[in-house]
């Protein structure tokens, strides 16, 4: 649950980039997020991604794997584009394919955590506070 | 599901047309407006309203020429409303005119619609990065030279934008990125290239246009070095159409103190 | 003339020598004639009008016996102005090592040469032809008769073979004190044209006669006539109209000089035997033909009628009759109108149809839950006009099309069912996350994490039926691969640890290690949880739930049996036959998939699951995996 404390707009300043094509998993992310007190971007497809990722600095990216459509390691651009423009970015895909090899993949990529769906809220908020600790 | 962004950028009303005075600054006469710039923002409350991300996505999505002439029409049904004796710069990426066959057709459509003499305006080339079709290209430009517009490189001195580009583009305009001019007053080397591009310029019979000036040091450093139109912070941002409007006629009517302009 | 002769022998011999009706005369080794009888005599005034001596003719063969042959020769006389056929054989006489003497008769065979023989040859040829079915056993006859009534010793009947273009010894005839030694050298033996006596008897065309095969040189089966005392040999080559199909052979073991008369009756003699070898060969095809086409006709499984133009039943083949019913000729005869039904009814119907237009006429006909489909064609022989009507049985054709329309139907729906369960699943996600959002911004209002706490529930049902529905829906493909099943099975029990903490039921794990199996793991899993998950769910608080794992050996086989228990009420008896169907379930809150899942899954990896109740109550769930044992 969140704190008070917490509820207090942009009293963090990281910034978190969301990467969902269903509209419903952005609005609840962001509101989430934002309800902890981070800066949230949302794009839509990988090129919006990419595009503010040119233009942006982010400090966590959480992506969901189905965006390009076909899935597999199609998928895993996005992670390859971020570690290409900031390493200092963290990644988290989520997905509901999950075999373990695109797993492994992601890994490989530069991934920093990979869950599978469907997650609560709860539990992907505190992978994402981890790594955003981290740095 | 993915369409989505660039199918409501391309929607009416999802390019909001803004416009950026570009000034003749002469060393010791009065400031005139040359000319606008016209810059796009994408929808409102979207990530494309910035135009960086904006042409970042259209550039990954390879629909430079849809969205180049979505801006088109936009500039031109706001910059009917403006005097006709101010240039309008327009943004073009080399690849629609490699690529789009219809462009020009388009172009001289549009400007007949909206009333705006293909005399006034300039065309700037944006973005040149192959592949293009180099010759499709040229003719393009030759196309619009033969309609009487003018030409301007954009980007000169970084990326692309290079010597040989110079040599077949053969622009009216030099557009000087704004990573030359800031801090130019105080970096030598930096006055060194743009005192080099000017020479250049002049030599192809060209004048070069500095962007993103952003104080009067820098307007004065420009000037002493033989650059006279100037863009940027220091003069106006980009204007939404009713703001260049009320600015274009307090301009012209009052002159340049009239509308808040430093000499 | 000798002297110290036994006066006894002499007489007996004189008695012998008058007694004898043929001509029977001795010489000695100057060819001088020592002995003769009054036949002899009479013989020679007859004959050479001449005393009792030796004829000029006859010399030679006295020579030839004083050599040490036997001979023989047919002779011609003229006895009484009218012209007589003899046969002389001759012999030496041995006293001690040396030959001292030739002993010879001359016997008067007109009347069996002129009067019987040419005929009776050509008559008997064609007597043995009419009366032996088989044409080896015909050969056989035709050269036992030949060498008996003609005096032969020996005979080999070759017939041209046409694909080696040789000839091959069709019959083998040698007397019987010779045993099977001849016939058994010649079996091997082939002969080109121009080679050796039956060859040069091809090539030539005509009679070849050898008088004494010892004669010549370079012949293939010289040796062999040595070692049989053959010397005598005659090759007749045997015609049908131009062509020469074969060669007679004849042998003796007498030297046997030609005589005119005799190749006459053996020329004639070979083309009648020449023709009937033909007849008898085409006649065999034909019959040979007759029976191929007639298993053939049998051996096609498709029914087969041949009717008159009236429907009449001619002919049918063994499937057509088995159709029918019944015999060959309870079929043969009848109107194709068996029945009123089908599929008489419509060949009835076909056969009309190609009698009104001469022209052939196919349809289909279906009847008794069979389908057909129908040719019949109209055909003119010389004399008749027959419908000829193949009928092909189509049912299993059908049959499986519609099967396959069927699983095509199924197939389309579980990718239809598959697709909506995906698609369903992002929206659930989006709402457990906004729940989750909403829970977050909200004070903890008890109601209010109540109502939270029901939401989730619901979505968590829905995740489970969405994945369930994948799950069941997911193609055989598997991947299979060794693994132990008691480790599957640790991990799923470790991941129930909690959920059984939270209601209070323990599980009980009985596992025997080493349990190696061709498994999916992942799909393994999604069954054991199934299981559990059911287990747990109908188990009170404090009770146990019963989980085991070992090998078995029954019937020479290795299995791994596995088996989860609960202590909760049970199955329904009246439910257990379709527990394992898809959402069956009579329970409140279950997807209805789980054990329909455990099912596809027991079967992909090539076992059983049985469903059941435990005698103290609770329901079992028994599965049996074949063990793996690997190779090495």
């Amino acid at each position: 649950m969140l704190s008070e404390a917490a509820r207090t707009p942009g009293s963090r300043q990281e910034k978190i980039l969301i990467v969902d094509d269903e509209e419903l998993i952005v609005v609840a992310m962001r509101k989430y997020f934002e309800g902890l007190g981070y800066f949230v971007d949302a794009a839509h497809e990988l090129e919006e991604a990419q595009a503010l990722l040119a233009h942006r600095n982010y400090d966590l990216v959480i992506a969901d794997l189905r965006l390009t459509g076909i899935g597999g390691v199609e998928g895993l651009q996005i992670v390859s584009d971020i570690h290409q423009r900031a390493a200092n970015t963290r990644v988290i895909l989520l997905s509901a394919y999950g075999t373990p090899e695109i797993e492994r993949e992601s890994y490989n990529r530069g991934a920093d955590a990979f869950l599978h769906k469907p997650k609560a809220m709860m539990e992907i908020a505190s992978v994402a506070m981890n790594l955003l600790e981290q740095r | 599901m993915s369409e989505i962004a660039l199918n409501r950028i391309l929607q009416p009303g999802g390019i909001t047309p803004v416009y950026q005075p570009v000034f003749r600054a002469a060393a010791g006469e009065a400031i005139q407006m040359h000319g606008l710039e016209c810059l796009s923002r994408g929808p409102k409350g979207t990530n494309f309203e910035s135009a960086n991300v904006l042409f970042e996505y259209v550039r990954l999505k390879r629909e430079e020429s849809l969205v180049d002439r979505a801006c088109i029409a936009a500039a031109f049904r706001g910059a009917s409303s403006l005097p006709s004796s101010l240039r309008l710069a327009v943004n073009v990426h080399a690849s629609t005119l490699g690529r789009d066959h219809g462009f020009i057709g388009f172009l001289q459509t549009t400007a007949a619609a909206t009333g705006i003499g293909l005399e006034r305006i300039t065309i700037e080339i944006v973005e040149h990065a192959p592949p293009w079709d180099g010759m499709s290209f040229l003719s393009a430009l030759e196309a619009l030279r033969e309609l009487g517009a003018e030409i301007a490189l954009d980007d000169v001195g970084l990326g692309l934008s290079n010597f040989k580009m110079l040599l077949d583009v053969q622009p009216d305009y030099l557009k000087l990125d704004r990573y030359f001019v800031e801090t130019c007053a105080e970096d030598s080397r930096r006055r060194a290239v743009i005192s080099a591009l000017q020479r250049l310029a002049s030599d192809f019979e060209a004048e070069v246009v500095a962007e993103g000036v952003t104080n009067a040091a820098e307007a004065s450093v420009l000037q002493q070095l033989g650059v006279t139109l100037m863009q940027g912070f220091y003069f106006s941002e980009p204007l939404p159409l009713e703001q260049a409007q009320e600015w274009c006629a307090g301009f012209q009517l009052a002159g340049p103190k009239a509308s808040g302009l430093r000499p | 003339m000798q002297a110290a002769r036994d006066p006894e022998e002499d007489r007996l011999l004189s008695t012998v020598l008058e007694t004898v009706a043929d001509a029977v005369w001795i010489v000695d080794a100057g060819l001088s004639l020592t002995t003769f009888n009054a036949a002899f005599a009479i013989l020679c005034a007859k004959a050479f009008h001449s005393f009792p001596s030796l004829p000029e003719d006859w010399r030679d063969l006295a020579r030839r016996a004083m050599s040490g042959r036997t001979v023989s020769s047919d002779v011609h006389l003229v006895i009484d102005g009218v012209s007589r056929s003899f046969t002389i054989s001759g012999a030496p006489v041995m006293r001690g090592d040396v030959i001292d003497a030739a002993v010879f008769t001359a016997r008067d065979v007109t009347d069996t040469s002129r009067l019987g023989r040419e005929d009776l040859l050509e008559l008997t040829v064609t007597r043995v032809f009419a009366t032996k079915e088989s044409l080896e056993e015909a050969l056989h006859d035709v050269l036992e008769f030949v060498c008996e009534a003609d005096g032969w010793d020996a005979a080999v009947l070759w017939l041209v073979d046409s694909e080696t273009v040789k000839l091959i010894p069709a019959a083998v005839w040698s007397r019987p004190y010779d045993g099977d030694a001849f016939r058994e050298r010649i079996a091997d033996l082939r002969f080109a044209r121009g080679r050796g006596i039956p060859g040069r008897a091809w090539s030539r065309d005509e009679v070849v006669w050898v008088a004494d095969l010892l004669d010549e040189t370079g012949l293939p089966r010289a040796d062999l006539a040595a070692r049989s005392g053959l010397h005598g040999v005659a090759a007749v080559p045997l015609h049908d109209a131009e062509k020469i199909v074969g060669v007679l052979e004849i042998l003796t073991r007498t030297v046997r000089p030609i005589s005119e008369q005799r190749r006459r009756v053996l020329v004639n003699a070979g083309d009648s035997l020449g023709r009937l070898i033909v007849r008898r060969q085409m006649q065999q095809t034909i019959e040979r033909k007759g029976q191929e086409w007639s298993h053939t006709f049998d051996a096609i499984e498709l029914p087969i009628f041949i009717t008159q133009l009236d429907g009449i039943i001619v002919r049918c083949n063994r499937a057509a009759r088995d159709l029918v019913g019944g015999n060959f000729k309870d079929v043969v005869g009848r109107s194709i109108a068996i029945t009123e039904e089908e599929p008489w009814r419509t060949l009835g119907d076909a056969i009309e149809a190609v009698r009104d237009s001469r022209t052939p006429c196919s349809a289909q006909i279906v009847g008794n839950e069979r389908y057909w489909d129908v040719s019949a064609s109209w055909y003119r022989s010389a004399t008749d006009e027959r419908v000829i009507v193949i009928m092909r049985e189509t049912t299993d054709l059908i049959r499986l099309q519609e099967s396959v329309r069927r699983g095509e139907q199924l197939a389309a729906l579980g990718e239809l069912v598959a697709g909506v369960a995906h698609e369903v699943r992002n929206p659930i996600f989006g709402m457990g996350l906004t729940v989750d959002t909403l829970q977050a911004m909200l004070p903890p209002d008890q109601d209010v994490v109540e109502l939270f706490t029901v939401l989730r529930t619901w979505l968590d049902r829905l995740n489970r039926l969405m994945e369930n529905l994948l799950e069941y829906g997911k193609s055989w493909t598997l991947s299979l691969r060794e693994a132990p099943l008691d480790g599957v099975l640790q991990e799923v029990i470790d991941g129930y640890r909690q959920l059984a903490t939270q209601s209070a039921v323990t599980i009980d794990a009985t596992i025997e290690p080493g349990l190696a199996m061709l498994m999916d793991p992942n799909r393994l899993t999604h069954a054991f949880e199934n299981l559990i998950t059911n287990a747990v769910q109908h188990s009170k608080p404090d009770q146990r739930i019963e989980i085991t794992a070992h090998k078995l050996h029954e019937d020479g086989q290795e299995l791994i049996e596995c088996s989860v228990r609960d202590h909760g009420p049970g199955f329904n008896p009246i439910d257990l036959p379709r527990i394992f169907q898809p959402f069956f379930t009579r329970r409140r809150g279950g997807t209805g998939l789980g054990l329909s899942i455990v099912q596809r899954v027991v079967d992909e990896h090539g076992g059983t699951v049985n469903a059941g109740n435990a005698s103290d109550g609770g329901a079992v769930v028994v599965m049996r995996f074949p063990f793996y044992r690997a190779m090495g």
